[in-house]
C-alpha cells in the first residue's frame, strides 16, 4: 500500500510568537517543529503501513529549511519525504497550500493520504477536505479510529457524543483526531537511519502551477493589523476552603444564576 | 454580485444546531449592512420543516434541499449543493460555523469556486461595503484584523459561539432545491451515531493507553450549547475525580467540560475538551476545577461571561483572569458546593 503522510511545519507551541512587518507570523528556523496533529497521522501511517506493508512517504510544503523537519518525522520512519518548496509559496493562504499538496499528490501514487486534523499555528482545520476536492477523492474526517480491509477503509469519525461510522474505497483522504493512536518516539537507530532517507524538492514549475494562483500573490486574504486584547474581571479572590462553597454560592445568586 | 449574506444551516437528528441560528442571526445583520436579503441553507431530511425557525431570525429565504443523500454521504453532496447555489446567486458572503461539518463543506465549495475563505473568526463588521474580521491569534492574547481580497463571493468560518442568537421575529419563504445524485466515490457514513462500543450506559469505550472511557451523564448536553459548564482538569487526580465534577455539574444543570490534560490522560474523552485544540464554549457560568488556566484552555473559554476557578496553588494563571477565584482543595469545595447548590434550589 502506498501511503502518504501530509506534514506542515509549525512554530513550537512554547515560542513567543509575533508578526513581522509584513503582518505574517514570524517564523524562525530553531522554533520550527512537527505540527504536533500531524504526528498522529505519521503515527496511522506507520501502523497501517506495518499491518499492510508498502511505502509511507511524507510530503509538506515549507520553507527549503524544512528538510530538517521533515527529517524529523523520517527518524520515526517511512521511506521517503518530498518537499514542496519554492519563493512564490511564501504568504500562501490555506486554499493554495491545498491545491499546491494536490498537484504534488498527483505526481505521487497513492492508496491513502493521512492528514492531522489541524495546524497548531492557525487551526483553520480546512487543508484536508480541500486537497479532497481539488482531488476529487472522498475525505473520511476526524477519524478517531482506522482499519483498512481490502479497498475498503472504515473509520470512526469524531462526533459531539460519540462517533459516526464512515467508510470508503480506496484511494482515499484522512484525517486523524488525536484519540486515533499515541505516537512514538524516534528511537537512536531511527534518527540514523533518517540520515539515508531520500528527500525530494519539487518546484512550482515540477508541479506546473502557475505563481499567481498561489503565495501572497494568490492569497484572498490580507492582515490589516493586530491588537493585544485585554478582559476586565471581577477578580475576587477567597482563601481557604471553609466558608468557599456558600461564596460561589452567594456569588450565582448575586449575578442572577441561581 | 449580489448583496445578499448567506448561512449555512446544521440539522442535528432532524432540529436545527443552536449555530444555525446563531448564523442565521448574524447573516440578517450583515445583510442589512449591505442592503442586501439573508437566507439560510438548509441540507437534510426534513429542510422545509425548519423555516420558521430560522426566519425567526431574522432571514428572509431559506434554501431547503431535503434527500437523503445529505444523511449517507459526508460533506460531498452538500458542498455540491451549495456551490451549484453560489454560482446561481452570487452571495457576497456566505457564513459557517466554527464545527467539524462546516468545515468540511466550506473547505469544499472554496476549492471548487476558488473562493476566498477565512476560518476562527470571532467578529466581522461591515462598513462602506467593506468586511473586517477579527481573528483571535496566539492562543486569544491577540485580535487579529483580516480583510478577503479579489472577486466572488467569500466564505467566513465562526469561531464557536462567536455570534449570539437574536430572535427578530420575522419570517422566510422557503425555495426549494433538489438534491444530488449520490457521488461516485463518496465517504459514505455506514454505521449508528455513538453506540459501537457503548452498550454499557455512559461507557464509550477504551482510550488509547488501555483506560475505560466513560461519559457522564450530565454533559450529555451539547457543550458548545451549555448555559452553565463545570470543567475539571489536571488537579482531580484522576477519572475518578470527574465523579464529583459529574455530581455538581448534575445539580447545576450543567455540562461537563475539561482541561487538555485530563482529555490526554484518558480521564474523560475528547469531546469533553475545552481550549484551543478542543471546544470554544461562551457559557453564562465557567467553573474550572483544578484548571491551572494555561493560555490555550483559555482561548477556548475566556469569553464565558462569568468565570469561577477553584485551585489550590494561588499562583495558578487561572487566577489572573476569573470573576471568582478559591484558592483551596476542590476535594473539599467541590462537595460542599453540590450541596450548598442542591439546598439553594430545595432539592
Amino acid at each position: 500500500m502506498n501511503i502518504v503522510v501530509c506534514v506542515k511545519e509549525t512554530p513550537s507551541t512554547t515560542a513567543e510568537k509575533r508578526f513581522g512587518p509584513d503582518m505574517r507570523l514570524e517564523r524562525r528556523k530553531e522554533d520550527a517543529i512537527i505540527n504536533p496533529f500531524d504526528e498522529y497521522a505519521i503515527e496511522e501511517g506507520l501502523r497501517q503501513q506495518e499491518k499492510h506493508g508498502g511505502t509511507v512517504t511524507y510530503l509538506s510544503m515549507g520553507p527549503a529549511t524544512a528538510t530538517e523537519t521533515l527529517r524529523r518525522a523520517l527518524a520515526m520512519g517511512g521511506d521517503r519525504a518530498v518537499l514542496v518548496t519554492d519563493p512564490a509559496l511564501a504568504g500562501s493562504d490555506a486554499i493554495s497550500t491545498a491545491r499546491v499538496l494536490a498537484a504534488a499528490l498527483r505526481k505521487i501514487t497513492f492508496d491513502l493520504v493521512l492528514f492531522g486534523s489541524a495546524a497548531s499555528d492557525a487551526y483553520g482545520g480546512i487543508v484536508p477536505s480541500a486537497v479532497a476536492e481539488f482531488l476529487g477523492e472522498p475525505l473520511l474526517s476526524y477519524a478517531n479510529s482506522l482499519e483498512i480491509e481490502g479497498a475498503n477503509a472504515r473509520t470512526q469519525r469524531q462526533a459531539d457524543v460519540g462517533f459516526t461510522v464512515v467508510e470508503a474505497g480506496l484511494p482515499v483522504l484522512v484525517s486523524v483526531v488525536k484519540a486515533i493512536n499515541e505516537p512514538r518516539y524516534p528511537s537512536m537507530k531511527g534518527i540514523m537511519q533518517s540520515k539515508k532517507k531520500p528527500i525530494d524538492t519539487l518546484s512550482l514549475a515540477d508541479l506546473g502551477l502557475d505563481a499567481a494562483t498561489v503565495g501572497a500573490a494568490g492569497a484572498r486574504e490580507r492582515v490589516l493589523g493586530a491588537e493585544k486584547i485585554s478582559t476586565q474581571r471581577k477578580g475576587e479572590l477567597f482563601m481557604g476552603n471553609d466558608g468557599a462553597a456558600d461564596r460561589i454560592v452567594a456569588f450565582l445568586v448575586e449575578q442572577k444564576v441561581l | 454580485m449580489s448583496n445578499d449574506v448567506w448561512a449555512l444551516a446544521e440539522l442535528s437528528n432532524g432540529k436545527l444546531a443552536n449555530v444555525s441560528l446563531q448564523l442565521a442571526s448574524k447573516a440578517a445583520e450583515l445583510a442589512s449592512a449591505f442592503g442586501g436579503q439573508a437566507a439560510s441553507v438548509a441540507l437534510g431530511g426534513n429542510a422545509r420543516t425548519l423555516a420558521d425557525e430560522l426566519g425567526a431570525c431574522g432571514v428572509q429565504k431559506v434554501f431547503a434541499s431535503e434527500g437523503n443523500v445529505y444523511e449517507t454521504y459526508l460533506s460531498q453532496p452538500h458542498a455540491e449543493t451549495l456551490a451549484s447555489l453560489i454560482q446561481q446567486h452570487q452571495p457576497r458572503l456566505v457564513l459557517f460555523g466554527g464545527t467539524n461539518y462546516g468545515r468540511d463543506v466550506a473547505a469544499r465549495v472554496a476549492a471548487r469556486l476558488g473562493l476566498g475563505i477565512e476560518y476562527n473568526v470571532g467578529d466581522v463588521t461591515v462598513e462602506n461595503g467593506d468586511i473586517t474580521m477579527t481573528v483571535p491569534a496566539f492562543g486569544g492574547a491577540q485580535a487579529v484584523k483580516m480583510a478577503f481580497q479579489g472577486e466572488g463571493t467569500f466564505l467566513l468560518g465562526a469561531r464557536q459561539n462567536a455570534f449570539p442568537t437574536v430572535k427578530r421575529g420575522g419570517s422566510a419563504v422557503i425555495e426549494e432545491v433538489p438534491a444530488p445524485a449520490e457521488p461516485t466515490r463518496g465517504a459514505k457514513v455506514s454505521g449508528p451515531f455513538g453506540t459501537e462500543g457503548a452498550q454499557e450506559a455512559g461507557h464509550l469505550g477504551k482510550a488509547p493507553d488501555g483506560h475505560d472511557i466513560w461519559m457522564p451523564a450530565a454533559s450529555r448536553a451539547k457543550l458548545e450549547e451549555a448555559q452553565i459548564i463545570v470543567s475539571g482538569g489536571r488537579g482531580l487526580g484522576g477519572p475518578q475525580g470527574f465523579q464529583q465534577i459529574e455530581e455538581l455539574a448534575s445539580a447545576l444543570g450543567a455540562s461537563v467540560g475539561a482541561s487538555r490534560a485530563a482529555v490526554d490522560a484518558g480521564w474523560i474523552p475528547y469531546p469533553h475538551q475545552v481550549g484551543q485544540t478542543g471546544k470554544t464554549v461562551k457559557p453564562t457560568v465557567y467553573i474550572a476545577c483544578g484548571i491551572s488556566g494555561a493560555v490555550q484552555h483559555k482561548a477556548g473559554m475566556g469569553t464565558s461571561s462569568l468565570i469561577i476557578a477553584i485551585n489550590k496553588d494561588k499562583d495558578a494563571p487561572i487566577f489572573g483572569f476569573c470573576d471568582l477565584g478559591i484558592v483551596g482543595d476542590l476535594n473539599v469545595v467541590v462537595p460542599q458546593l453540590t450541596a450548598a447548590v442542591k439546598r439553594q434550589k430545595g432539592q
